[in-house]
């Protein structure tokens, strides 16, 4: 049986004290775990790596949250992305759901909690790109059945 | 920013609307930057102690090192705790300001008491803040409240001008006959300013009603606040 794959995990969150002990504790929990402190740095992340979820915080210098997701959602749609705010309002979390958010928590979150929203998210994320295999396929067999046919 | 004629009845019920709405306003952004601020503080207080509790059952470390690791997360706790009351204490006094605007105010008290949410809003727009408080300077005239709302609406609309990295220092002096309240960037304003939060004719009212003039020569440029001793 191979070896089973570790969700990679993206925190973004200016408070930095509160971020590092969070990817600590997730790290314990066998996550794999990266941390950046501003919007600008996510986007600068995922240009080069790419993390499965994102943890996204709302209220950040330089770039809000909503306009991190909306960067990312335009770049890098596969990544699933949770916001996890201090002080989100109903017009925030629509908007974040309305962008292709995954999920809208609120801080302080329970571990447990923040956890399963992040294997959902992953488990979310495979299930999408089994779909688009899965076309792809039916899209290679599709055009192999009409080279036959013609050759016929 | 011109002066304004309210003396008719018409024209001051008009002036006593912005005036409300400007405190309802500046009260709802201020319990809006408690709760965030709060929220913070209790996630980071909750994922510390849950830190230490993992470390408690991880079997990969000894005894001594759980003792070590799990000191160091105590005085972290210790250290959020404080700055969690020192937040709350400023908002419980914002409160009582709240119900007893008084008729007289120190100055750097005022100040003091907007401090946590201007390091706030500085840290969101990416600058810095500095103070430089005169000692000992005499009380003034006016309402509490009315003269932090004043304050709070000149500092967000300074900060919405600036650009990022820039520091702000608030200063405060006794003049021959008044308070001044400086708040001065240490750079040029930013060339595209974004939206001022805050009306001019907002804080044109909310000066009046605090019994304060305001010089600012240049928008995103150094402001003054100057509050007579006599009135």
């Amino acid at each position: 049986m191979g070896k089973k794959k570790s969700i990679k995990v993206l925190l973004v969150d200016d408070e930095v004290e509160f971020v590092n002990t969070l990817a600590q504790r997730l790290k314990l929990r066998e996550l794999l775990v990266d941390t950046v402190y501003d919007g600008p740095q996510a986007l600068e992340f995922i240009r080069k790596l790419e993390p499965d979820v994102i943890v996204l915080d709302l209220k950040m210098p330089g770039l809000h949250g909503i306009e991190v997701l909306r960067e990312i959602k335009k770049t890098r749609p596969e990544i699933q992305v949770i916001i996890l705010t201090g002080h989100g309002t109903e017009k925030d979390e629509e908007e974040a759901r309305k962008l292709g958010g995954f999920d809208f928590l609120h801080k302080p979150a329970d571990i447990d909690l923040l956890i399963a929203k992040i294997k959902e998210a992953f488990q979310e994320k495979l299930e999408r790109a089994m779909t688009a295999i899965t076309f792809a396929e039916e899209g290679i067999f599709d055009t192999a059945r009409k080279i036959i046919k013609k050759e016929e | 920013m011109p002066e304004k004629n309210i003396s008719s009845p018409a024209s001051a019920r008009v002036s006593g609307d912005v005036i409300t709405d400007a405190l309802s306003r500046f009260t709802g952004r201020i319990i809006s930057l408690f709760v965030h601020e709060l929220n913070n503080h209790l996630a980071t207080l909750r994922e510390t102690s849950g830190l230490g509790d993992d470390l408690m059952n991880a079997r990969a470390l000894s005894d001594k090192e759980k003792l070590k690791e799990i000191e160091t997360l105590i005085h972290a706790i210790e250290n959020r705790v404080g700055h969690t009351s020192s937040l709350v204490r400023v908002f419980g006094d914002f409160g009582s300001h709240m119900e007893d605007p008084g008729d007289s105010l120190d100055i750097n008290l005022a100040i003091e008491g907007l401090h946590p949410f201007f390091s706030k809003i500085a840290r969101q727009n990416n600058l810095s803040l500095r103070s430089a408080y005169g000692r000992n300077l005499p009380a003034v005239r006016g309402s509490f409240l009315f003269m932090q709302c004043l304050l709070f609406a000149i500092f967000e609309n300074l900060c919405a001008s600036l650009v990022p990295q820039t520091t702000v220092c608030i200063s405060t002096e006794k003049t021959a006959s008044s308070i001044m309240v400086s708040l001065t960037p240490d750079c040029a304003p930013a060339a595209v300013f974004g939206k001022a939060p805050w009306p001019d004719r907002t804080i044109a009212a909310v000066a009046a009603a605090a019994a304060a003039a305001i010089d600012q020569p240049q928008q995103g440029g150094a402001v003054s606040v100057r509050i007579d001793l006599s009135t």
